[in-house]
């Protein structure tokens, strides 16, 4: 699988990370040398193989919905950028 | 080594304060030379200490009050910082503390501080970090091993008694291979991971390093257990039958031990001239699997016909449970933000940019790749089928033997700097633990006993003393691998405790 300059762009767009021209050329090289060696997996025959999700086979585990009081609302807020009365401000959504 | 200083702590021949003391000044001494530690609670851990002695007068001690002990940076105790040894957290504190280590400090045990990682776990080497690379405790210009290397130094040099850790494909094994530890990666589900820095969460599971395997034991016995805040962990089952014990119920692993002589190991055809082994490695392991045949311990050739797609499976799934673990991380709530940011999606992609790593934005981008329409069938999809092919192979395996054994890593450790230029040969160092990840069973390493192998202390006091330097013509450790089917932590405790008898080491 050789990794395209058009593939590495989509794909840094997608993962919301801004990268420079020569750090998009760096990680396609790198990403086509690693794909190289992913690639063994197309020879394995899974046409009756189940895919596996977990190794648990736990589903739907419940527990009783309790409500607590909390005490650290400034901690959690602790590690945003900008707070205005326990909101967390952000940039302007809406154009 | 928890049971001799547990004897001393109740026997009055040493108080918890004095003991989180002498540990304390172990680190100050050694830590400027191997870079184990990245935050000393020094402060806590002396009133932890002095309540553990309370607790000790009372007579209430259990076998970990009192007990110093460190844990990798990407566990959360409320009030510090936990960076995952990433740009992305280094200004982050924990508004909460793990279940893990509350489990820990409800006994008493005092937590020392806090130990380096790889950048958000991923690396095998512990180069990575945000804080600097940590030191090999046998030779300080090796690796330690990754990604949990400062544990794994931690406990080496004695700078503290046992390490928590995690080990999404090796990252607790490999650097207990390469420091000459034990290290334990438990049965997925069941230590609670609430409270920890995700990975990959599919794999992802919390263990131990410890200086042999009956400490590993007592910690484990400690932090196993379902927990309400993670729904991933492993209920207790109703008995299978009247009289008989649950699987799931927590074993007294600290006291039950199987009769290691009784089991049955199984050694995997595909490993006996594995491509790309160190021969000295080979050799070792060979001698290893002799000393225990002469010991009485019965043994079977098994074979594992997908093992050899372990890592091509891995660095699919890890990469794309990674890009979409990481999402979280957008500037918003916690975390790195780019201030120089004019937009909302700029403060996404610079806060991304600059907070992670390159190894970080390799995988996410590689896992972004491998989920995108039009290749998820083709990669993801692929590698959760043969995922289950792996999964098949230990199961027809563990209805033959009851323990595998396996190298632990390639070779012994490798200088700081050697496999930083290329990904995919970091990557091989996890060819022997990946498998264990993605079947969900639990795996032991344990040192190989080896004549000519350096001593992590001795070469600590040198270094303390004078400018470091490995010890001439002697060899850093290797480890050897004890794999078991589900649950089954007490047979792979047990023979990791006859084997270590057998060589002199407990």
């Amino acid at each position: 699988m050789q990794i395209t300059p058009e593939i590495i762009k989509r794909t840094a767009e997608l993962s919301r990370i801004a990268l420079t021209a020569g750090e998009q050329a760096n990680l396609g090289r790198e990403l086509t040398g690693i794909l190289n060696h992913i690639d063994e997996l197309q020879q394995v025959n899974t046409k009756t193989v189940e895919p596996t999700n977990q190794v648990t086979n736990l589903n739907n585990m419940y527990r009783d919905d309790i409500v607590k009081p909390y005490d650290n609302v400034a901690g959690l807020l602790a590690g945003a950028h900008e707070v205005v009365e326990n909101y967390i401000k952000v940039k302007q959504v809406l154009p | 080594m928890i049971k001799e200083l547990h004897q001393k702590l109740i026997n009055k021949e040493i108080s918890a304060v004095e003991l989180t003391k002498q540990y304390l000044k172990k680190i100050h001494d050694t830590n400027p030379t191997y870079n184990s530690f990245v935050l000393l609670t020094e402060d806590f851990a002396l009133k932890q200490a002095a309540d553990a002695d309370a607790i000790i007068k009372r007579g209430e001690a259990t076998l970990l009050t009192g007990i110093p002990f460190a844990m990798k940076d990407n566990f959360c105790l409320q009030g510090t910082i936990t960076s995952a040894g990433s740009t992305m957290l280094k200004n982050y504190t924990s508004p909460y503390t793990a279940t893990a280590v509350q489990k820990l400090l409800d006994q008493g045990a005092v937590l020392l501080g806090k130990t380096n990682m790889d950048d958000a776990a991923m690396g095998s080497s512990t180069e990575t970090s945000v804080y600097g690379p940590t030191k090999n405790a046998h030779n300080p210009n090796l690796v330690p091993g990754g990604s949990s290397g400062g544990s794994a130094t931690a406990v080496a040099l004695q700078q503290a008694v046992f390490a928590l850790a995690t080990d999404t494909g090796g990252s607790i094994r490999q650097p207990a291979a390469l420091s000459g530890v034990v290290g334990l990666k438990p049965t997925y589900g069941r230590i609670s991971r609430y409270g920890i820095v995700a990975l990959a969460s599919s794999l992802d599971v919390v263990g131990t390093l410890t200086h042999n395997s009956a400490d590993a034991a007592i910690v484990l016995e400690a932090l196993s257990g379902q927990d309400p805040h993670d729904s991933t962990t492993l209920p207790p089952e109703p008995a299978a039958a009247p009289g008989r014990p649950s699987k799931r119920t927590a074993r007294k692993y600290s006291t039950a031990a199987t009769a290691a002589k009784n089991l049955t190991i199984g050694i995997p055809v595909e490993y006996k001239n594995a491509k790309g082994m160190a021969p000295d490695v080979q050799a070792a392991l060979k001698q290893a699997i002799t000393t225990l045949k002469t010991a009485g311990i019965k043994t079977k050739n098994i074979t594992l016909p997908h093992a050899h797609l372990g890592i091509a499976t891995y660095y699919v799934i890890v990469p794309s449970e990674a890009s979409s673990n990481l999402a979280r991380y957008d500037g918003m709530r916690f975390g790195h933000y780019a201030k120089e940011a004019r937009t909302l999606e700029e403060v996404y992609t610079l806060s991304r940019a600059q907070g992670f790593g390159r190894e970080v934005k390799r995988r996410i981008a590689l896992g972004t790749f491998t989920l995108s329409a039009g290749y998820q069938d083709a990669y993801y999809h692929q590698a959760q089928k043969v995922r289950t092919l792996i999964r098949e192979d230990f199961r027809r395996a563990f209805a033959e033997v009851d323990v595998i054994l396996t190298p632990a890593t390639p070779d012994r450790a490798f200088p700081l700097g050697a496999k930083s230029a290329d990904p995919l040969s970091m990557y091989l160092q996890d060819i022997f633990t990946v498998t264990a990840n993605l079947a969900g069973i639990p795996g032991l390493v344990v040192p190989l006993a080896e004549p000519g192998v350096t001593s992590a202390t001795d070469s600590a006091a040198t270094a303390a003393a004078t400018a470091p330097t490995a010890e001439q013509g002697k060899k850093p450790p290797i480890g050897v691998q004890f794999l078991g089917d589900m649950m089954q932590e007490e047979k792979l405790l047990s023979l990791g405790n006859f084997y270590e008898a057998l060589t002199a080491r407990g």
